[in-house]
């Protein structure tokens, strides 16, 4: 059983090759270092290929079946079938994608006869003169079946790639008509040889290629491992530290203090949950660096600031409203604004807030908050203030104040695709006005 | 006297909350620490009124959809609350109970326990409570009729997308179509051809054309939910447990 099971997968992974990569790839994947290196090797190996060719159709030909302008047709039709052919497979970096998923067989039959057809052209313009540079088509078929395999999961070495391509049902049956030719016509051993050698030149080239692009596929990602462990030693690092600086210093001094009663609990209360804030910004910094923070998931933290303060919660956005998605950077400038924004309005006595979330017609996110605090004016307020700071990183349409009865109503506005440098607008500032 | 299941691995529901519950509105409290501990409880003949459940639960390979799912099945008339930190890695999965199950609130862990009181009071009393202001913004205003517990049916349409989710369940890491097809006994082509039958059905559980991980995340998450769907279909082809 299992044996049958694997012979079955063998089955389908021969036709799974067949089909090439971009039969299988989601259409929102992308390639990574090594699988654009693939590329580079591939479009070499197609140029090289067409380059071939063409030469090849031009050079005298003598003794050859084919002569004079069908040279040049067989060199053209087999270039052309060849670039369409890999065409997906080079055209997928530069997004150009099938639109929906595309049946396997009749993607895997129209490669089959592709490569037929080249093989064809190939062997009718160089075939009886020379096998050897026949590895170059060995290369194209590498740079498919690599990117196939490493799509799969799978990664034979280059000689067992050799060794696949020696018992494919192709070169089985180039041997069996070779064999049958050899008795019809023993006159033409010679031609029948430069056939196997072509093909081995081909097998040679698949497996060299192969083997070449796992072994840079192992450093690139023995490269990258490196970065990461780097990376993750460093966020490591720097979160023990944090660890260090705030939640435990903090903590201790509350217990010290509390031990010596010079903390009542009321007052030890409210020092944790400001400890309980600074936790949970610090747990959606983290979540939003993830990628794992909605735009819902950033208003959590102050909503409870608000609450834990004895702020009223008057109106809060909406599930509908906020499913607005953000990229990385326009979370942070909203997460940055809302830690502005809520302890500024609880700093200046708020006793209610309403927190609404909305679209303006260029699709930028708007965030309003309105306060019940008082009024102030937004370009008095002193320079290196945490509003200041937030008014100059949000530019003057980004950050406007609204006089409303009793109090304010700021408004933020935030490209969702907002890119740009996230350490300039990470973090959070909390401060009066 | 009304009885009522808290389901919560914290000291502040377990202890806290509790305790409170017991003194101040002297109804009958059991308290389970693990969602696997959580059928024992359940007593047709003792039925509990109201079940406050918490979703996170890192010691237990279970976790709170599990409990609320056993709850449901058994206590049909249980009215069922969530009590979490609802934070941002458990969105989705608050997001996946709300739609899945007739919540009757939805309250966190932020809350002052008297506030908890007072909702808990509500629900007895009308069945169900507004939920936290915290976690509103994540919660719709319509629950989707296809996340509902019938509406995952939609994504287990026969035994060929049962054994692709059973696999993406029970594989660790991000699978490749190869480890699916040999952890499912399925062609390649087949395996693929189903996960693209899939893609449609996921948008309405908000997955936008999702990659392999994203899929197996989503199959690990509400594993509770598509499991009765994985096992009905298995079960008519035999390939079931």
């Amino acid at each position: 059983m299992v044996a049958d099971e694997g012979r079955q997968l063998e089955s389908d992974l021969r036709i799974a090759l067949l089909t090439g990569a971009v039969g299988w790839r989601d259409r929102n994947s992308d390639y990574g270092a090594a699988e654009m290196a693939v590329m580079a090797v591939l479009a070499a190996s197609v140029a090289a290929v067409v380059t071939v060719l063409v030469v090849s159709a031009g050079l005298p030909a003598r003794g050859a079946a084919w002569t004079g302008a069908s040279r040049w047709a067989a060199a053209a039709v087999g270039s052309a079938t060849l670039l369409a052919a890999v065409a997906p497979t080079l055209a997928w970096p530069w997004g150009w994608r099938h639109r929906t998923a595309t049946s396997i067989w009749p993607l895997a039959v129209v490669r089959a006869a592709a490569a037929t057809l080249v093989a064809g052209c190939w062997t009718v313009l160089l075939g009886t003169a020379a096998p050897w540079p026949a590895w170059i088509l060995g290369s194209v078929v590498g740079g498919e079946v690599v990117l196939t395999g490493w799509l799969f999961g799978i990664a034979p070495s280059g000689r067992q790639w050799w060794w696949r391509l020696q018992r494919s049902s192709i070169h089985l049956g180039i041997l069996a008509v070779s064999l049958v030719v050899l008795v019809v016509r023993p006159g033409i051993i010679g031609d029948l040889v430069l056939v196997l050698l072509t093909f081995q030149a081909i097998a040679a080239g698949t497996g060299l290629t192969c083997a070449g692009l796992d072994w840079l596929r192992r450093i690139v990602d023995r490269r990258t491992e490196r970065k990461v462990e780097l990376r993750l030693a460093a966020a490591r690092t720097e979160m023990s530290e944090w660890l260090h600086d705030e939640p435990l210093t903090k903590l201790r001094l509350i217990a010290l203090r509390m031990v010596r009663h010079e903390r009542d609990p009321v007052a030890a209360a409210a020092e944790l949950t400001e400890l309980i804030h600074d936790l949970r910004i610090r747990q959606l910094e983290e979540a939003i660096a993830g990628g794992s923070a909605e735009l819902a998931d950033l208003f959590a933290p102050y909503l409870q600031l608000a609450r834990d303060s004895g702020v009223e919660l008057v109106e809060v956005p909406g599930y509908e409203e906020s499913q607005q998605r953000l990229d990385e950077q326009a979370r942070h400038r909203v997460h940055r604004a809302l830690g502005v924004l809520v302890p500024n309005a609880i700093a200046a006595g708020a006793v209610s807030l309403r927190l609404r979330v909305g679209a303006d017609p260029g699709g930028a996110v708007v965030i309003e908050i309105e306060d019940d605090a008082g009024g102030f004016d937004l370009a008095a307020v002193p320079p290196g203030r945490g509003l200041d700071r937030l008014r100059r990183e949000l530019g003057a349409e980004g950050l406007t104040r609204v006089p409303v009865d009793g109090g304010s109503l700021m408004r933020v506005r935030v490209e969702p695709d907002a890119g740009g440098d996230a350490a300039a607008i990470g973090g959070s500032s909390v401060g009066a006005r | 006297m009304t009885r009522l299941l808290i389901v919560d691995d914290s000291e502040l529901a377990t202890d806290l909350l509790a305790t409170s519950i017991r003194h101040d509105l002297r109804w009958e409290v059991v308290t389970v620490l693990r969602p696997d501990d959580v059928p024992a409880v359940l007593d047709p003949a003792q039925p509990f009124d109201l079940a406050v459940v918490d979703l996170s639960f890192p010691a237990s390979e279970l976790n709170g959809l599990d409990a609320l799912l056993a709850v449901h099945n058994n206590l049909p008339r249980c009215r069922l609350v969530v009590y979490s930190q609802a934070d941002a890695p458990f969105t989705r999965m608050l997001r996946d109970a709300w739609d899945a199950f007739d919540l009757a609130t939805v309250l966190t862990k932020s809350m002052p326990i008297a506030s908890v009181q007072r909702a808990l009071v509500e629900v007895d009393t009308h069945g169900r409570a507004a939920v936290d202001p915290v976690v509103r913004p994540k919660l719709p205003a319509e629950r989707s009729p296809w996340r509902s517990l019938d509406g995952y049916g939609r994504l287990v349409e026969h035994a060929g997308h049962a054994k692709l989710w059973q696999a993406l369940i029970d594989l660790d890491d991000e699978p490749t179509y190869e480890e699916l097809a040999q952890h499912t006994g399925l062609k390649l082509s087949s395996v693929r051809n189903y996960r693209g039958e899939l893609l449609a059905n996921l948008a309405l559980h908000d997955l936008d054309r999702p990659k392999m991980r994203q899929m197996q995340a989503f199959a690990k998450r509400c594993r509770p939910l598509l499991e009765p769907h994985i096992r009905r279909k298995l079960a008519r082809t035999g390939d079931g447990p």
